[in-house]
């Protein structure tokens, strides 16, 4: 093992003659982050030395070393700033020095990227950007759409959302691209069965039912002898119809084709036949767009039992199609949505569909009665402009309020509401209502790609995706099947993760970063618990016969570690051993042990260091991922090592980088401290305080307080 | 302590911090259909620490409690507020003859022939009186 000492230019005084025991070379320098010093730790790595580089924060020292995985220890922050005696040093040093060496392999491994190819699911917008972005870098690229034609929710439209401008604006010339494009490979009426493998080297089976009609001269002899009949969004047209987008030729809704065979009898270039590929990518995208949540559950307003409440969707193409002349429309937004009995979520983008639905009728015919009804109008950003327009120049009017019902009452509709500004209950007659729903996660595909969604949008899986620190999966999301959003914000976000898929096809290999947690299976299948499966917050955790970690989902917060009762689970890096070790051999009798989270509180120390604030020297700091890496066995280790006090200290409520690892902390702590009262130890001595980067003033006055404390 | 502060200090009154002021409650209030009654402005009155109005008006049909988005309960809520104005202020005057009929009949309301008439009419049984009550009040400190 080596231990790299760097003095920052003279900034630290080293101790001299450090001795770490059997096997530890010293090697001393002042400015480590030279080339120079960058390569003589490459010779060490080279020749499987472990390391231990101290000098400045790793906040810093990351920047320059982060490819060798090194264990950090912070001399200058943490010692010489807040103007520690050196010997301080030695025992952090030390303490690191033993960590190393009873710590496992560190190395975590990686993946080839094999397959120099993408699959992108979903047809839409977002799909299609998708596939324009990765093919045009010259990757091979798979875009398949379940229906039999390309475009998506926003093919159906009459106008885009929400600016209101025609779809084909936007889709045609995108769909020209697609199509033009050789490296893109287009599947309709094809879908995602089951995938197998890992990132860089996916097996996707697609099936996929039918044959595009080749040279199709739309005759249309075929949609006449189709027997069934289809609602397609409040348009009727048969089960094999045709739409102006991509392929050009008649297309087959095998959703509700009867497989009767009129069709082929009366044309033989129509195959009705399944056929199932297999697919070998580097990369998947789901790009599934919008599903709109079903407005028949929200029974108090009756939609699929009164003729004229419609949905979004339906009403947009009804009265495009000229298909209902209705003189009044009400427009409900938030129908079912920020509802604990439906979707308890704001679907973001429904109050400026409900505008433009607004907008859309008083276009056509200015004499239409419109009202919206809404609880708040979040026309967020740009889109107040829409609000302006659709309430000023249109003459829309607005109540404030949620409708409680509406019911039928001859040949009109009547809906009950509050309306919250006159403080009064009112009732509005109207020839048609329009639902604005919000909208739902693919649940189904989401589980087929092992997303987590826990009965919402991915939201946090498509944080972590596109993340600096996480390990890549090359699984990703993008467009509304992410969150639902303007058609605008679909198609930047399909850049996005297209750039995170062409550098990730760029790539020959990806090395997981530490840390990760790792199962030994051996160990857990003794005791089974089954405890970290449903703590993990990133879904990386599942079950496969015995438990395992999948490390491209694992974000390495150690909540996992903490809570596993056998010791089987363990964060690499921060392994239970390893950080045992650390304690023993850093702390002193009579000294205080911050546990600090590298994501803040560290962070505030290393402040505190930079504005020079005094705090006591006792003082030793081991940083950790995460809050919730810490248990019980490490505190108990502590403080029969003799610590007067122990602090645990991150991220406030809400803004814990793993979702909430620092709440799970306080329960664990709180916890704790009944049994080291129980222990005769003052459990005011162990403390979990939420202390952010900027609060270097509170770390040290918690510091004070408790150093105060021990000498009473 | 307060009215807000007891309802919240209140396992039944938790509820009352949920209510983002939508109107769902009062769009669907049958006695806010023929009056000023607004089930939504007490619970707004009692968050800001106002004093709300026309709480004996509620008549318990929980429509609003039904439909409620954020699971405000609102009409327990509401007959939390009764409970608490009367610890406070004793009971209001003309709350008295509807217990005095709750003790005879079983009933607050009077239940007279032309209800039973209309109950027939319906195919529901009539309604009886009961002297239940007033043996549960009778054999309780309640008087």
């Amino acid at each position: 093992m080596k231990v790299f000492i760097c003095d920052c230019n003279g900034e630290i005084d080293i101790p001299q003659n450090l001795d770490f025991g059997d096997g530890v070379v010293v090697k001393t320098s002042s400015k480590l982050c030279s080339e120079e010093g960058k390569e003589l730790i490459a010779n060490s790595i080279k020749k499987n030395e472990k390391i231990v580089i101290a000098g400045c924060t790793p906040r810093i020292a990351e920047k320059f070393f982060a490819e060798f995985n090194p264990e950090y220890v912070n001399i200058r922050e943490h010692v010489a700033y807040p103007g520690h005696a050196d010997g301080k040093i030695r025992d952090l040093i030390k303490g690191a020095v033993e960590k190393v060496r009873i710590s496992d392999e560190t190395s975590t491994g990686g993946f080839e990227i094999k397959n120099k190819s993408a699959l992108i699911i979903g047809g839409g917008v977002a799909g299609l950007e998708t596939a324009r972005q990765v093919a045009s870098a010259g990757f091979k690229t798979y875009l398949i759409e379940k229906e039999p034609f390309l475009g998506g929710t926003i093919a159906k439209l009459d106008r885009l959302y929400p600016e209101g401008m025609p779809n084909s604006h936007t889709l045609y010339p995108l769909i020209n691209e697609v199509v033009r494009d050789k490296n893109i490979e287009i599947l309709v009426n094809s879908e995602l069965k089951e995938i197998s493998g890992e990132i860089g080297n996916y097996r996707a089976t697609i099936r996929t039912r039918g044959k595009v009609i080749e040279d199709c001269d739309l005759c249309g002899k075929c949609k006449e002898v189709c027997p069934v009949t289809v609602d397609d969004d409040g348009i009727e047209r048969k089960a094999i119809y045709y739409r102006a987008t991509h392929p050009d030729s008649y297309g087959i809704d095998f959703e509700n084709c009867t497989g009767c065979g009129k069709c082929a009898k009366v044309c033989d270039k129509i195959k009705l036949d399944e056929t199932e590929i297999e697919l070998d990518v580097g990369s998947i995208i789901l790009a599934t767009g919008m599903k709109e949540y079903d407005a028949r559950m929200i029974k108090e307003y009756g939609y699929g039992k009164y003729k004229n409440v419609f949905t979004k969707l339906e009403f947009e193409r009804k009265f495009a199609n000229r298909l209902i002349n209705p003189k009044k429309v009400v427009i409900v937004l938030c129908a079912g949505s920020r509802d604990e009995n439906h979707l308890p979520y704001c679907s973001r983008v429904c109050c400026l569909l409900g505008l433009k639905e607004a907008k859309l009728i008083k276009d056509t015919d200015p004499e239409v009665d419109v009202y919206v009804t809404y609880i708040d109008l979040r026309s967020y950003g740009d889109f107040e402009n829409l609000y302006t327009t659709v309430r000023e120049t249109c003459g829309v009017n607005f109540i404030q309020g949620r409708p409680s019902e509406i019911v039928e009452k001859g040949d009109k509709l009547l809906i009950r509401t509050e309306d919250i500004l006159l403080g009064k209950t009112i009732e509005l007659d109207t020839d048609s209502v329009v639902l604005i729903t919000g909208s739902v996660p693919d649940y189904e595909l989401l589980e087929k790609l092992g997303i987590p969604s826990d009965g919402e949008f991915p939201v946090d899986y498509v944080n972590s995706s596109l993340s600096v620190d996480s390990n890549p999966r090359g699984i990703f999301v993008c467009g509304a099947a992410a969150f639902p959003k303007p058609v605008a914000e679909s198609i930047s976000e399909a850049r996005d993760v297209a750039v995170t898929v062409i550098n990730l096809l760029n790539k020959e290999r990806v090395d997981m970063k530490t840390p990760v947690a790792d199962i030994n299976g051996d160990i857990c299948s003794e005791v089974g618990c089954k405890i970290c499966l449903d703590i993990c917050p990133s879904g990386a955790i599942y079950s496969d016969g015995g438990i395992k970690v999948d490390p491209s989902m694992c974000m390495g917060c150690g909540v996992c570690t903490a809570a596993c009762a056998s010791g089987a689970n363990q964060l690499i890096g921060y392994d239970d051993k390893g950080l045992l070790a650390q304690i023993e051999n850093t702390v002193k009798e009579g000294d205080i042990l911050a546990f600090l989270c590298k994501w803040s509180s560290y962070n505030a120390a290393d402040k505190a260091g930079y504005e020079k604030l005094k705090y006591p020297e006792n003082t030793k700091i081991i940083r950790i991922p995460c809050t919730g890496r810490v248990d019980a066995q490490i505190i108990l280790k502590a403080f029969s090592c003799g610590v007067k006090g122990i602090l645990i200290a991150g991220c406030p409520p809400d803004g814990c980088h793993y979702v909430s690892g620092n709440l799970r902390a306080k329960k664990r702590i709180l916890a704790t401290k009944e049994l080291v009262e129980q222990l005769g130890i003052a459990p005011d001595s162990l403390r979990i305080e939420w202390i952010g980067t900027e609060e270097s003033k509170k770390l040290v006055d918690i510091l004070n307080e408790m150093d105060k404390g021990g000498n009473q | 302590m307060n009215l807000k502060e007891k309802i919240l200090a209140d396992p039944e009154g938790k509820s009352l911090v949920n209510c983002f002021s939508c109107g769902m409650c009062t769009g669907g209030c049958p006695v806010a259909r023929i009056s000023d009654y607004n089930p939504r402005r007490i619970i707004h009155k009692v968050m800001l620490n106002m004093e709300p109005e026309d709480i004996w008006l509620c008549a318990n049909c929980y429509t609003c409690e039904e439909r409620c988005p954020t699971k405000t309960n609102v009409a327990d809520l509401i007959n939390l507020i009764r409970r608490i104005t009367i610890k406070k202020d004793g009971m209001p005057e003309f709350i008295k003859p509807l217990v005095e009929n709750l003790k005879t009949t079983g009933y607050t309301v009077q239940i007279g022939e032309l209800e039973n008439k209309r109950r027939e009419r319906m195919n529901l049984p009539a309604v009886e009186t009961t002297d239940e009550i007033k043996k549960i009040i009778q054999k309780t400190t309640l008087k």
